[in-house]
Parts: structure tokens; C-alpha cells; sequence
């Protein structure tokens, strides 16, 4: 009993001598702010899409990770439009990820679409990751695609 | 350890004679008899027959504490002096000014902290599901799926740091995930017992934050037929509920059963956008899309008991089907976000969840020895659908069930043998045997945990010692040997997917999770005391040991996490997590005073949590990968209750001061994930005197307060603090043969908008409920 009583004794000291010291943290997540494209720009197949993207963090960044594919995969009502001709289409995924660091980065890069890339909604999306793997990421929606085959 | 067992061996030879006995009567304010009441003097208990009358026997000398429980609610209690007492007259006040408190804390002599919640305040603080009604309790907070889904948080720990148990047989439901709920009828609930700290010993290491005790075998207090019907109904989310119990008891038998619904639309909240990552979702009408819900509920009971026999069946059915907000399951979504004129249906993407239970309790009395033997089987379903859609071009779509995307069902076996027995009235020992059989599968098109056979053997001993009077000591033992075996999962899929990229380890990438086949041994201590300096003065102290075995989904989870983008992998290296806990609890209870702290710390040497891993997830779609890992950490606060009576009023509050911290390499790190914030709770009560046909009208007004959270993990948003306001007005029509219980509630009175910490959508900036008027409406029969 001795003991109990003991350690409780010594466990609230230790609550009184806690004091909360965050200083050496990192709590802050990094930021991402895409520039280019703008949400709803359209390309056509074959087209090059530019990237251009803002990456930012309080101490130093680690990492970030570029993603584009379909947004007819939305976890509801899908709303893909659906080209005439399927087989002669391929699925446009793309990914790739860079180690950076520092607490500013530009992203400046050029992804070429395939000339017979599906023709539909994508997501763009940049995750980006500090050294103390706080973590963010933003989304754009692209559409590629002929003019007239766009009915949105 | 020797030395330990020794003394408990050593105790079990004490015995002590003794020869006097009590008589008595209980009756009720108006003096009439109330049967059924189980009174008690330390551990010799009887029941009160139908004239009232009690006799207990073989007591020895001294000065004890009689108590009087009705339903298992202490009802009175007082010191009674043998042999100079023979016979006790008790009558019990009347109800509004005993059974209308909001907590009743036990007096008995407890050395660890419980509090007891009857059906009564379930339903005054009712909030769509069980453990969001519980939340006025000190140290207790819920974690919010929803309007009526919900899971308990006791002192920051939650998930599988909580043990949910009813009828003795631990709940087992998919505890690991933050968007399941606890699968329990809130509203039919017989009484629950919160017990803070020290659940390891009855129930194992899933108890480490505490245990909630949901007791649903109580004997129907008279022979014929009973019951009620309860009609709801709320603003919030257009909800409405119908729950219906009746019993029927003749002499030694009797059969219980409980049927209710339930069915609300999206709820509302007080804003009209969210933003979420970066992009504005709007929220159309302030209701947020597809959190529409249903609930049904079936419970059935039968028992035969006479003075040394008695044994309880029941079954149990719980279903539910709930929304999940489509704007932001994933990529945020402003097309998905929006209302689709239909506010009552549950669309993708949803969960479903079927539990099933049997349980059967057998207790057997011979002499001073109690046999207890209780078994279980539950069956729990739980679905998560979403129109089928694939992060992986390759994937075909499912021919059946295409828009499955998770499916787990979990069957879990009990047995359960215990012997508890009296030396005498100073001493009780329980010597208990537990086996839990557990197996897991999985299905869907998508893929998050893997199958698993799980076995678990504990033993356990528990001794009760009362020194003195006002000293008693506690101290149990338990040994537990688990066995998990992982199935493994090769993802077809995944593998032509890396293959078609000419990914070189594609081969390993899709090795989703590993054969495990491991065993554990685990051991844990606790000890408890209680001393009462006087009349007004108590004091408890507890110290035990934690020791849990990792989860399944600890051990080898590898998937996606909707919303978060997060990559969650197991782990399967992990070791159980070790540590220790302690409390101490001051009470004072004087004339209408009752003030109760009680500080606690945990200590864990490698507490298991989600690490950042700082790698992008090789998975398309995937953030960041997070993997589970160990670390020091130390959690620490107190909860403090005040409340004090006068004439008729009644004012009462509870402040919870919480703070934990993981500790890496001697320094303290980050805060663990979901910690609830330092908050307070109050409320100043009017009980009216009975006014003609009105009975126990109450008018409340009441108030919550949380701080600003930024104690916060990697990756968590501050979370600002908040003061929300609430109304309540209840009282007891009684007519002729018709008295229902009529209460009506406003909660969020200013529609503040404020965010939940611990809450899921928490992390999809959704603020909770605005304001929200209910009405609910009992009507008793018999």
C-alpha cells in the first residue's frame, strides 16, 4: 500500500513539474497551392500539361508527389463521360513523387497527355510532405477532351 | 509472485463465525411495501418479499453499512449496529428526491472508481446512441459518427483501449475503426456502469481506459405483465424512434422483450460551406448530404431464478444503416456534396452493421460459494459500400455485390466460468476462467484487414478484503495467453497493376499482408484501497498493471483510409503494450454537499499508435504511409465532480483536466491523436413540488465548455474551444392508469458552431449539430 501511495505521489509531482514545452515540435503542416493548371481547365489529347505549384513549410520540407488520374472514380455517382470508341483509348494515369528540401519549393514541370488518353474528367493532385511527416495535398479537376465532346 | 499467491491462499483459510441475524421492512414513501429490493450489509444480501419484509442471517458483531438497491440502483443506505439492531424499518424518500440525480455514485465500498448510470439518465441525456448520452459523466467523452452512431473515449483512450461488456460478455464489434459505432440500444439499456481505470483484471487488456458494464438482467420487479412504450423525436436530423419493452414475471420466471426503431434524415448544421482542402464543399439547407440514417432493434429474455438458482437467456439483434458525407470521402467533391432533394435517403457511400448476441448467464449459490458460468456467441456484420469504383485501371468490376467495397464479419465465442466465495464477511475471493474464440473475414473490392483466428485463455483471481470497517483492500491477479494467426493476402490485382508499370518489386507491393502466427503471454496486477476517515471523509487509491496484446488491424492493416489519404500499415513486429496506471480519489459528502477529485496517471513503455512514416504510399491515391508503431507515453489528469442540493434545487458540475504525451528518447513528443480537450460540464436544476396531476417536473438549465485543443498529433487541426448551451423541462403526467414521463430538451440552444476533436468528421472540418429540439414521450403500463 506504501508503495501505491508512493508512486501516486511521485506521479503527481510529475504532473506538477510537467510543463508542456512544444517549442521543439513540428505540428505545422506544409502547404500547397497549385497555380497552374486552374480547376476546370480543359487540354486536349496531346496536349502538355503544365505544372506549376507553390510548396511551403515552417522548418523543411522532405518530399512531394504528383498524381493525375480519373476523377470518374469519385466514391459516388460517378459521372465519367464515356467515350464512342473505348478500345482504342487508354486509361491516363500518372505519378511521381521528389525529394526536396528546404522551406520554399517551386514545382515547375511538364507532363505530356497521351495522344489517345481517355477522354474525361481528371484529378491533379500534389501531396507534399515535411521532415517531421506532417502532411498536405490539394486537388484540381482538369477535363481532356475534345470542345464538342464536352458536356459538363 | 509466489510470495502473492501465498497470501491470498493463506486468506482463503480465514473464516469467521458468526450467528446474529436482522429483520426488517421496506416501503416506499407512501408506505407501501416494496418488494424485490435487494438490500445488503457488506456481502450477505437478500431480497425484500412481497410484503416487504427482509431477513439476514449469519451476520457477526459490528457496526455496518445496510444498503437498499431497487433495479441495481442504490436507493438507501444506513449504519445499523449488531447485535444491538435486530430489526431495521426502512422507508425510502421520495423518488424525485433520490432517483433523480444525474449520477449516483455507489457508496459501497468501492476501492475503484464506478459510476453507475441507470435507464432513467440514459434517456434524460439521450443523443441518438449510447455513448454519446454518456458523456456528462466525468472522464467520459464520445467520439461522434454521425447523429447516431457513437463510441466511447474514457480519458483520452478509445478504440481498443475501452472494453464495452453487457451481461458480462464483452462486445465485440470492429472497436479498431473510427467510423464504427457501438451497436447497443441506447434507449433500452438497464443500467450501465462506467468503471474508470481498472477493468484489466474481469475483462482483460482491452479494458486498459476502462470498462462500460451495460447490465440488461434485471428481474421484473412483479409478477403479470409490464413494459412501456417510448416515442422520440428530434429537429436535428428530422429523427424520429418508437422503442417498446414489456415483462412478463410469474413467480420464478420471467421473459422480457424489447423491440425499437429508429430513422432520421441528413442532419443539420450551423454553417453553409465547409472548406476542405482548400476547396469550398457547399452545404445546401445546412444539411449535410447522406448522413441519413436507421436503426432497428430486437432483444429477447427469458430466466428462471429461486434462492439458489438462477439462470438468464438472451438474444439480441442490432442493426443499423448510415451515410457517410459523399463531399468529402476521398477527394473533396462539390458535385457529390450536393442535395439531391431527398434528405431521408442513405445513398453511397453507407455503412451497414448487424450485430447478433446470445448470451445465457447461469449463477449457482451453495453455502458461501457463488458458481457463475456465462456464455456467448456474437455474430458482427459490418458493410461498407460505395459504388464500385478502382484505384487501379486493371480491376474488373465484381460480377456479384459490385458496389462492396468492405465487408467484414466477425464471430466471436465466450465462455466464462467463475467461483466467488465468502470467508466469512470480511473476505471475498473470485477465481475466474475465461476462453474467447474469435474469427475474422473479410470480402469487398477493396482491402484494408485480413482474415484472422484469434484465441484467448485468461485466469484471474480477485480478493476483497474489508480490514475494518473503514478500510478495504483489493487485489487480482490475471493471466492471459493469446493466440492470433493472420491469414496472409496476395492482391491480384495490385500485382498486374506494379507489373504493367514495371515495377520491380511489384511482387512484394502486393503481398498486402503476411502469414502471422504468434502467441502471447501476458500477466497484470492490480491492487485497490479504500479508507473512510469519517461520516464525511473517503479516500481510494489504485494501482495496477497494463499489458494488451495487439489487434489484428495493428498487426498487418494495409490499405487506404477514405478521407485522410493516409496508407494505414500494420505492424507485425509489434510487442504487447506494457505499463501502469494509477488513481487516487478524495470524496467528500456532507449534509448536501458531495465533492469528488480524483487525479490519475497512465504510463505505457510502448504505447502502440500511427506513425507518419514521412514515405509516399506506393499505392495510386495514396498520401503518406502510416505505419503502426510504439513509443513511451505518459497520460495524466483528474476529474472533479461537485454538486450540492438545497431546498429544490440541485446544482451540479464536472471538470476534466486531461493531458498526455508520447516520450522519445527521454523527451516528450507529440500528443497522442484524439485526446479530448480540458472541458467542464454544469447545470442548476428546479424540482417543482407535485402539482395537481403533475409529478417531479424538473426545469434544467445546463451548459458545456471545452478549451481549445492544441495539444495535437502529427497531422491533426487545432481544435478551437467551444461553449454550447442546453434546456430541459420534464415531468410525470399521473392520471388514472396513464402516467407517462414527458421531457422535452433543447440542446446547442444558440446553434454554435463548434467541432468535436475526437470526432470523425473532425478531420473533414464538419462542425457538429446545431441546435437540436427533442421530444421524447414514456408511457408506462402494466
Amino acid at each position: 500500500m506504501k508503495k501505491t501511495a508512493i508512486l501516486s505521489i511521485a506521479a503527481l509531482s510529475f504532473i506538477a513539474c510537467n510543463n508542456d514545452d512544444n517549442s521543439s515540435l513540428d505540428q505545422e503542416k506544409p502547404t500547397v497551392e497549385i497555380i497552374t493548371p486552374t480547376d476546370h481547365q480543359e487540354y486536349e489529347p496531346g496536349d502538355n500539361i503544365n505544372i506549376q505549384a507553390l510548396l511551403a513549410d515552417n522548418e523543411s520540407l522532405a518530399s512531394y508527389k504528383i498524381e493525375i488520374h480519373s476523377a470518374g472514380d469519385g466514391h459516388t455517382h460517378s459521372h465519367s463521360v464515356s467515350s464512342a470508341d473505348d478500345h482504342d483509348h487508354v486509361e491516363f494515369h500518372y505519378e511521381a513523387d521528389y525529394e526536396i528540401n528546404g522551406t520554399t519549393y517551386e514545382v515547375n514541370q511538364t507532363i505530356p497527355i497521351p495522344e489517345n488518353a481517355e477522354e474525361e474528367h481528371y484529378h491533379v493532385g500534389i501531396f507534399v510532405l515535411d521532415s517531421s511527416g506532417n502532411q498536405n495535398q490539394q486537388f484540381i479537376e482538369i477535363f481532356i477532351g475534345h470542345e464538342h465532346d464536352h458536356h459538363d | 509472485m509466489h510470495k502473492y499467491l501465498w497470501i491470498l491462499i493463506g486468506m482463503l483459510g480465514v473464516s469467521v463465525y458468526a450467528q446474529h441475524s436482522v429483520q426488517g421492512k421496506v416501503s416506499d414513501e407512501f408506505l407501501e411495501p416494496v418488494p424485490n429490493a435487494v438490500v445488503s450489509i457488506n456481502e450477505h444480501t437478500t431480497q425484500t418479499d412481497e410484503q416487504g419484509n427482509f431477513s439476514l442471517k449469519n451476520l457477526p458483531e459490528g457496526t455496518f453499512k445496510l444498503t437498499v438497491h431497487s433495479e441495481q440502483i442504490l436507493i438507501y443506505q444506513t449504519e445499523i449496529k449488531i447485535p444491538t439492531v435486530t430489526f431495521v424499518n426502512i422507508v425510502l424518500p421520495s423518488e424525485s428526491e433520490e432517483l433523480e440525480e444525474m449520477i449516483i455514485h455507489t457508496t459501497h465500498a468501492k476501492t475503484y472508481n464506478e459510476t453507475v448510470v441507470s435507464n432513467r439518465n440514459i434517456i434524460e441525456n439521450y443523443a441518438g446512441s449510447l455513448a454519446s448520452s454518456l458523456k456528462n459523466v466525468a472522464g467520459v467523452q464520445s467520439s461522434d459518427i454521425g447523429s447516431g452512431n457513437s463510441k466511447p473515449i474514457i480519458r483520452g483512450l478509445g478504440l481498443n483501449r475501452v472494453a464495452v461488456s453487457e451481461n458480462s460478455i464483452k462486445q465485440e464489434g470492429q472497436q479498431w475503426g473510427a467510423d464504427h459505432g457501438l451497436e447497443m440500444d441506447a434507449l433500452q439499456t438497464e443500467k450501465v456502469e462506467i468503471i474508470k481505470g481498472v477493468g484489466a483484471i474481469a475483462y482483460g487488456g482491452d479494458a486498459i481506459g476502462g470498462v462500460i458494464q451495460i447490465q440488461n438482467d434485471s428481474i421484473p420487479a412483479k409478477d403479470g405483465f409490464s413494459g412501456s412504450v417510448l416515442m422520440h423525436g428530434q429537429t436535428v436530423n428530422e429523427g424520429f424512434g418508437l422503442a417498446a419493452t414489456s415483462a412478463f414475471r410469474k413467480n420464478n420466471h420471467f421473459l422480457k422483450a424489447k423491440f425499437s426503431v429508429q430513422d432520421y434524415a441528413d442532419f443539420k448544421i450551423p454553417t453553409d460551406q465547409i472548406r476542405y482542402l482548400n476547396t469550398y464543399i457547399p452545404v445546401d439547407n445546412n444539411r449535410l448530404k447522406n448522413t441519413a440514417g436507421n436503426e432497428k432493434s430486437a432483444y429477447l429474455q427469458g430466466g428462471f431464478f429461486n434462492d439458489n438458482f438462477k439462470n438468464i437467456l438472451s438474444l439480441s439483434f442490432v442493426g443499423s444503416k448510415i451515410g457517410f458525407f459523399p463531399g468529402a470521402h476521398g477527394i473533396p467533391s462539390v458535385d457529390s456534396a450536393r442535395q439531391d432533394g431527398n434528405f431521408r435517403d442513405v445513398d453511397f457511400p453507407f455503412q451497414q452493421v448487424n450485430h447478433f448476441k446470445v448470451i445465457n448467464q447461469s449463477e449457482w449459490k451453495k453455502d458461501a460459494h457463488t458458481w457463475f458460468l456465462n456464455i456467448g456467441v456474437q455474430h458482427n456484420h459490418r458493410q461498407e459500400w460505395s459504388e464500385f469504383h478502382t484505384h487501379y485501371g486493371n480491376q474488373p468490376r465484381p460480377t456479384n455485390q459490385p458496389d462492396l467495397e468492405l465487408d467484414f464479419r466477425l464471430t466471436t465465442a465466450d465462455i466464462q466460468a467463475k467461483v466467488a466465495i465468502e470467508q466469512g464477511i470480511y473476505h471475498q475471493t473470485e477465481i475466474g476462467l475465461q476462453h474467447n474464440y474469435q474469427v475474422n473475414r473479410v470480402g469487398g473490392y477493396s482491402f484494408l484487414l485480413p482474415e484472422y483466428d484469434r484465441s484467448n485463455v485468461g485466469i484471474f483471481a480477485q480478493h476483497h478484503w474489508d480490514v475494518t470497517q473503514k478500510w478495504q483492500v483489493d487485489a487480482g491477479w490475471r493471466l492471459d495467453y493469446t493466440q492470433m494467426d493472420i491469414a496472409p493476402y496476395f492482391d491480384e490485382v495490385l500485382y498486374d497493376y506494379f507489373t504493367q508499370r514495371g515495377s520491380a518489386d511489384a511482387a512484394d507491393l502486393a503481398q498486402r499482408s503476411a502469414a502471422i502466427d504468434q502467441s502471447y503471454l501476458q500477466q497484470n496486477f492490480a491492487l485497490g484501497t479504500r479508507y473512510r476517515f469519517n461520516d464525511d471523509w473517503s479516500t481510494r487509491a489504485t494501482f495496477s498493471t497494463n499489458f494488451r496484446t495487439p489487434t489484428a488491424i495493428e498487426l498487418s492493416a494495409n490499405g487506404i483510409h477514405h478521407g485522410a489519404f493516409r496508407h494505414e500499415k500494420g505492424n507485425p513486429n509489434l510487442s504487447p503494450e506494457k505499463g501502469f496506471s494509477s488513481e487516487i480519489g478524495i470524496s467528500f459528502e456532507k449534509n448536501d454537499w458531495s465533492i469528488y477529485w480524483n487525479p490519475y496517471v497512465y504510463y505505457f513503455r510502448n504505447y502502440i499508435y500511427l506513425k507518419p512514416s514521412g514515405q509516399f504510399s506506393p499505392l495510386p491515391h495514396g498520401g503518406q504511409t502510416y505505419t503502426y508503431d510504439e513509443s513511451k507515453a505518459l497520460l495524466y489528469g483528474f476529474e472533479f465532480v461537485a454538486k450540492k442540493r438545497f431546498d429544490n434545487w440541485l446544482v451540479q458540475g464536472t471538470f476534466e483536466y486531461l493531458n498526455n504525451r508520447q516520450i522519445v528518447n527521454g523527451k516528450i513528443d507529440y500528443p497522442l491523436p484524439f485526446t479530448p480537450p480540458i472541458n467542464a460540464y454544469g447545470s442548476v436544476e428546479y424540482v417543482f413540488g407535485d402539482l395537481k396531476s403533475f409529478r417531479n417536473t424538473t426545469v434544467q438549465a445546463s451548459f458545456r465548455w471545452a478549451n481549445e485543443q492544441s495539444q495535437i498529433a502529427r497531422n491533426e487541426e487545432i481544435t478551437p474551444g467551444y461553449t454550447t448551451f442546453g434546456l430541459l423541462f420534464k415531468t410525470r403526467i399521473s392520471l388514472k392508469n396513464f402516467c407517462p414521463d414527458i421531457q422535452l430538451r433543447v440542446d446547442n440552444l444558440l446553434n454554435t458552431k463548434y467541432y468535436n476533436h475526437a470526432s470523425f468528421y473532425r478531420a473533414v472540418e464538419i462542425p457538429e449539430l446545431g441546435r437540436n429540439i427533442q421530444l421524447i414521450i414514456k408511457i408506462p403500463f402494466s
